[in-house]
């Protein structure tokens, strides 16, 4: 497992993470000791079976769901211990989400939408950062259109605006292109790289999809609530070759599932490798 | 099917509760109208049994029945003392007992006569032998001598006396010291049906009460194994013109029917308020069941996918619905004799006291009760069901997050009009046309439920500028609670209905009540001229001695005595004015239109215009009456007057009333101050000569318009208290509808919590919106009150001007009233909102 240098600034990182779900004989050891820290600037893709503990990684990091045991920084705040109130303010002002679907108030403009997290806040966003964002997601003509007027792709990358209008200390997404056709998950994946590059910004982004993990710089693999490896500059071959190894060491149901996921349709329609 | 609607009903508890209340409400006000006025016609059905059992026959003035009209005046017709000795003669007659009766109060301790505003207070002669008529000793004896009174147990019990000490009362005279002999009922009753009765030995009951020594009536037991038809028919050979013989079977049924007929009147009212609280409650069970089926059409569809028919849909929907109706009707009833209980108290506190027996809960009510929760409800559920019958199978498949927009309804604007139309136009014929309370009721009904149909499109205009100023103060909350009001106009338009309904009723009744308060007090402006306005405040005659004393006063410079008396005029029962006419314009600005009071003297009377309009007479032509004591007289007509700001049709002098009528009793004095008498002077003055009659008080005009402002403000305030139940009841919808729409947002608030929205700003955005939603209900219920209270004023300015008057204060209070009922019907959803898990937006499923 290679070790992050310890002068790159940290983001966001879980120490020895346990996550429980019920008890006795219907206990699921969803999250089994998990280490991990994600630097700034980096754009982490998190891999893994179909149940290995992917999301639940992901809702314990940001402040969704509290863990069973260990600890989980963003930046130098630990927020395991947190109330209620101060993770809603963590989560409004530091952390930006983008969920796989149902992203958007249906009732609010795109644009009133890009500003929500800010105006609950009260605050306004710095000046140009709105606009420079909104023309980085294309998304100019369509500011007054609610969002059932929007197509899946629109609906996304309006919510990738709204994760990054506050200049979040890291941006987290559950398999943000899982309900988009792959061009236009192709399009908020690389707007997703672009951001980590140009601006900075700390993405982790859930997926199931080998060619979505391709745009990430750095790949982590789950199975079984653990970390079992890690891939640097991913490529959609080298990443799906690692998955098909993975996925033999699980059991029958879940192995239906995995194949599922990596169904030859998506893998084919993924994009092309952004490496080359 | 049936497993799934059984499922169904058990997997949203709550929504049925909250569905379930308005039936319930709605059920146990008509449950609770029915089992009190039950209760109250069987209490007064055994007084009425009980008295009526005491006796066989009864001789009395003809015509004379059953009237409850009490008036000022104790001139009636009656019998001809002569005729008691006869009727004891009458072969069969066992015992004959005359009876005479009056006004008499029995004074408690703060100086202040017992039973105040309520029921009559009589005073009656003891029956020479004990049983009679029903009369029983409950403790002591009868009065025998003068002196001596027996009053009913129920005042002796509530009013802490002794049988054997001295009591203070008040008939006819001034201030009686009386000995307490005896308590007594009548038959199982401890009082008669609520009046205060008080017994006098017959000589005196007899010198009070009858000027003329005549009898009220007589009444007779027959001799054991004679015929009662045979001795009716002997009593009636005896008796004079003018005097009648009724069996006892004749008199409760007499009675029963005038009881009835009173009764009947106070639970038409009662159930006009529950058919309100019903009206209102039918929009909540739409509103919920239009909400549920829209919440449930993957679950429609998929059934429909898997082969049931529209049919079988349908009839689920509607078995919900029936079931729900059922169990609302059964608890309804349950809290309908709560609040029998609840109104009798309240009627107790009023003065009504009637037999704590128990509740009367006959099989109609049960019926009727679960008749209606169930008919009510599932009229109610028809729309919604038939709209989930046109749920398509492929909706199943389709992702149910997209909101239908409203329609562009041109059908409904259409429709909506034409409903609303139709009320007005049933309205003005109810009005202008005399249509009656049916086309009142059906007008304004129909005028609620075309506004209703018309409010989704009103909606989205109104709650969009109402929310402006919200989303200003209040940034993205505020402006979300504005948006989620105005996304689905159909449903918030129709929570607010609900409580337009309530709100519209209670703009109108406080609209007429300002407007008959302005228009009462311009009136005692524009017609009271005296200075002081003397009355009793029971609405009792008082002695006519308080005129002399009051004359005599160095400070007053007239006191004009004021009687009323009743006379028949072409087979109708009238009330006339006895008063000094060449005085009257000293005291009442009168305008006389024809002829002159000051010719009025000896046989003359005046007529107000539209009593000569009715009568068809005009000036001098002359008019056949006949005087319940003295028969028969001829009058000429010398004046017509304005009557409309008297309020009094016939008008005669002092000293010709005193010719026809024997007894010398006074319902009011006007009186003037001399001059240089200040206002305090004279009150004080007046005061003091009347310190000697209790209940009679002197109010100067200021107090004579409070007085009856505060008259109105009471009736007012007891409809307002009754309409409360149909405003809580849309109170409840509001609740129901947010608790309905926080569910089906569950996603929505999980994801606004996830980007940040804190929990108290969850639960202010909810409270807001239903805030808006009962504003809506507000401006809507507002504009209809006004709508009718300004119609109303319209159509009565023929017969009875009105100042319409718009009274502010009282709307802007309900406003407030509204802004706060509003937020405290928020606070429950509010809190389901803000304990949403923020992992529910996220996690598909
Ligand atoms: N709320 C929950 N209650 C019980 N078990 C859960 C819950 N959420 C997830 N799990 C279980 O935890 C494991 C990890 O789930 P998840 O993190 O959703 O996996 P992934 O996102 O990798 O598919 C699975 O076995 C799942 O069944
Ligand atoms: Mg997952």
């Amino acid at each position: 497992m290679a070790e992050v240098p310890t002068a790159v600034r940290v983001a966001a990182s879980a120490t020895d993470l346990v996550k429980v779900y019920g008890s006795g004989d219907t206990e699921v050891r969803a999250l089994d000791g998990v280490d991990i820290r994600f630097p700034v600037g980096g754009f982490t893709a998190i891999m893994g079976p179909s149940g290995s503990g992917k999301s639940t990684l992901l809702h314990c990091l940001a402040g969704l769901d509290r863990p069973t045991s260990g600890s989980v920084h963003i930046g130098d705040t630990e927020i395991t211990g947190l109330g209620d109130a101060e993770l809603t303010r963590l989560r409004r002002d530091r952390i930006g989400f983008i969920f796989q679907a149902f992203n958007l108030i249906p009732t609010l403009t795109a644009a009133e939408n890009i500003e929500l997290p800010l105006r609950l806040a009260g605050r306004r966003a710095e000046a140009g950062w709105l606009d420079r964002l909104i023309d980085t997601v294309g998304l100019r003509h369509r500011l007054d259109h609610r969002p059932s007027e929007l197509s899946g792709g629109q609906q996304q990358r309006t919510a990738a605006a709204r994760a990054l209008a506050t200049r979040p200390d890291i941006v987290f997404g559950d398999e943000p292109t899982g309900n988009l056709d792959s061009r236009a998950g192709g399009d908020l994946l690389g707007l997703l790289r672009s951001s980590a590059r140009e601006f900075g910004q700390t993405i982790v982004m859930v997926t199931h999809d080998p060619g979505a993990a391709a745009f990430a710089d750095r790949v982590v693999f789950l199975a079984d609530g653990r970390i079992v490896d890690e891939m640097a500059d991913p490529t959609a071959d080298r990443v799906l070759e690692r998955m098909k190894h993975l996925e033999l060491g699980v059991s029958a149901p879940d192995a239906a599932d995995a194949a599922a996921a990596s169904d030859p349709e998506v893998a084919d329609g993924g994009p092309a490798d952004p490496n080359g | 099917m049936w497993l799934v609607t059984v499922k169904g009903l058990l997997a949203h508890k709550l929504r049925l509760a909250m569905t379930a209340l308005a039936v319930i409400l709605g059920v146990a006000f008509v449950a609770g109208s029915f089992i009190l006025t039950d209760t109250i016609e069987r209490s007064f059905q055994g007084v009425i049994n009980d008295i009526a059992g005491g006796i066989d026959l009864q001789v009395r003035p003809e015509g004379t029945g059953a009237d409850f009209e009490a008036g000022f005046s104790q001139e009636r017709a009656t019998v001809p003392a002569t005729l008691l000795d006869e009727v004891r003669d009458v072969e069969g007659v066992a015992l004959a007992d005359a009876v005479v009766s009056g006004q008499a109060q029995v004074i408690d301790a703060d100086g202040q006569p017992v039973g105040g505003m309520g029921p009559p207070t009589l005073g009656l002669n003891a029956p020479t032998e004990e049983g009679f008529a029903g009369i029983e000793v409950r403790e002591g004896r009868l009065p025998t001598s003068r002196g001596e009174v027996a009053l009913d147990a129920f005042t002796v019990r509530t009013q802490g006396l002794e049988v054997g000490s001295a009591i203070t009362i008040l008939a006819g005279g001034p201030l009686e010291e009386v000995t307490l002999v005896g308590s007594v009922g009548f038959g199982a009753a401890d009082n008669l049906a609520g009046a205060t009765v008080l017994l006098f030995a017959f000589d005196e009951a007899l010198e009070r009460f009858s000027p003329t020594g005549d009898y009220d009536q007589i009444e007779i037991l027959v001799e054991d194994g004679a015929e009662l038809a045979t001795v009716a028919d002997r009593v009636a050979s005896v008796v004079s013109d003018g005097v009648e013989v009724v069996t006892s079977e004749q008199l409760v049924e007499e009675n029963t029917e005038a009881v009835a007929g009173v009764l009947g009147v106070f639970s038409t009212a009662l159930l006009a308020f529950a058919g309100v609280a019903l009206f209102v409650g039918v929009f909540i069970i739409v509103n919920t069941f239009s909400i549920t089926v829209a919440q449930r059409v993957r679950e429609f569809a998929l059934l429909r996918a898997i082969g049931a028919g529209r049919r079988q849909i349908m009839t689920s929907v509607l078995v919900e619905a029936g079931v729900l109706g059922l169990l609302g009707g059964l608890v309804g009833l349950a809290l309908g004799v709560l609040l029998a209980i609840g109104l009798r108290a309240l009627l107790a506190a009023f003065g009504l006291d009637l037999p704590a027996e128990g509740l009367l809960v006959l099989p109609r009510t049960i019926v009727v009760g679960l008749v209606v929760g169930l008919v009510v409800t599932v009229a109610a559920a028809i729309a919604p069901a038939l709209r989930a019958t046109r749920i398509a199978p492929v909706q199943a498949l389709q992702s149910a997050a997209v909101p239908t927009p409203a329609r562009r309804g041109w059908g409904r604007l259409v429709a909506g009009s034409l409903v609303t139309l139709i009320g007005v136009v049933l309205l003005v014929i109810g009005l202008v046309a005399d249509g009656g309370v049916a086309a009142l009721g059906g007008g304004a009904g129909a005028v609620f439920i075309g506004v209703a149909l018309l409010s989704p499109l009103l909606a989205r205009p109104v709650v969009s500028v109402l929310g402006l100023p919200i989303a200003r103060l209040l940034g993205i909350r505020g402006e979300l609670a504005r948006e989620n009001a105005m996304r689905n106009p159909r449903r918030t338009a129709t929570t607010a209905s609900a409580l337009m309904v309530g709100v519209g009723l209670v703009g109108f009744v406080g609209i007429l009540g300002a407007s008959l308060t302005a228009s009462l007090g311009d009136a005692v402006d524009e017609v009271y001229r005296l200075d002081l306005d003397v009355r009793s405040t029971t609405f009792q005659a008082i002695p006519a001695a308080i005129g002399d004393d009051l004359a005599a006063l160095g400070e007053t410079e007239l006191a004009l005595t004021q009687r009323l008396g009743q006379f028949e005029l072409d087979d109708a029962q009238r009330f006339l004015f006895g008063v000094d006419t060449d005085r009257v314009t000293d005291i009442y600005a009168i305008e006389v239109t024809e002829g002159s009071l000051d010719e009025l003297a000896a046989g003359g009377i005046a007529l107000s215009e539209s009593a000569a309009e009715r009568d068809g007479v005009g000036l001098g032509d002359a008019l056949q009456v006949r005087f319940p004591a003295t028969g028969e007289a001829t009058l000429d007509v010398r004046a017509i007057y304005d009557g409309r700001s008297i309020d009094v049709d016939y008008m005669i002098d002092t000293a010709f009333y005193r010719e026809f009528y024997v007894s010398d009793e006074v319902f009011a004095i006007g009186v003037l101050l001399a001059d240089g008498v200040s206002p305090e002077d004279g009150q004080g003055a007046v005061d003091a000569a009347l310190a000697a009659y209790p209940g009679v008080v002197a109010m100067d005009r200021t107090a004579v318009r409070e007085n009856l402002t505060a008259q109105v403000d009471q009736v007012v305030g007891l409809v307002y208290g009754l309409l409360g139940l149909a405003i809580v009841i849309a109170f409840v919808g509001i609740v129901n509808t947010l608790a309905l729409s926080v569910f089906e947002r569950v996603r929505e608030l999980g994801l606004l919590r996830a980007v940040g929205m804190s929990r108290r700003q969850v639960r202010s955005m909810i409270r807001w919106e239903s805030v808006l939603i009962s504003v809506l209900g507000v401006t809507l219920g507002l504009g209809v009150g006004l709508f009718f209270g300004w119609l109303l004023v319209q159509a009565l300015q023929d017969d009875f001007p009105l100042r319409l008057v718009i009274p502010t204060g009282q709307l802007a209070l309900a406003v407030v009233i509204a802004v706060v009922a509003g937020v405290l019907a928020g606070v429950l959803p509010a809190r389901r909102a803000a304990r949403v898990d923020v992992l529910r937006a996220v996690t598909t499923d």
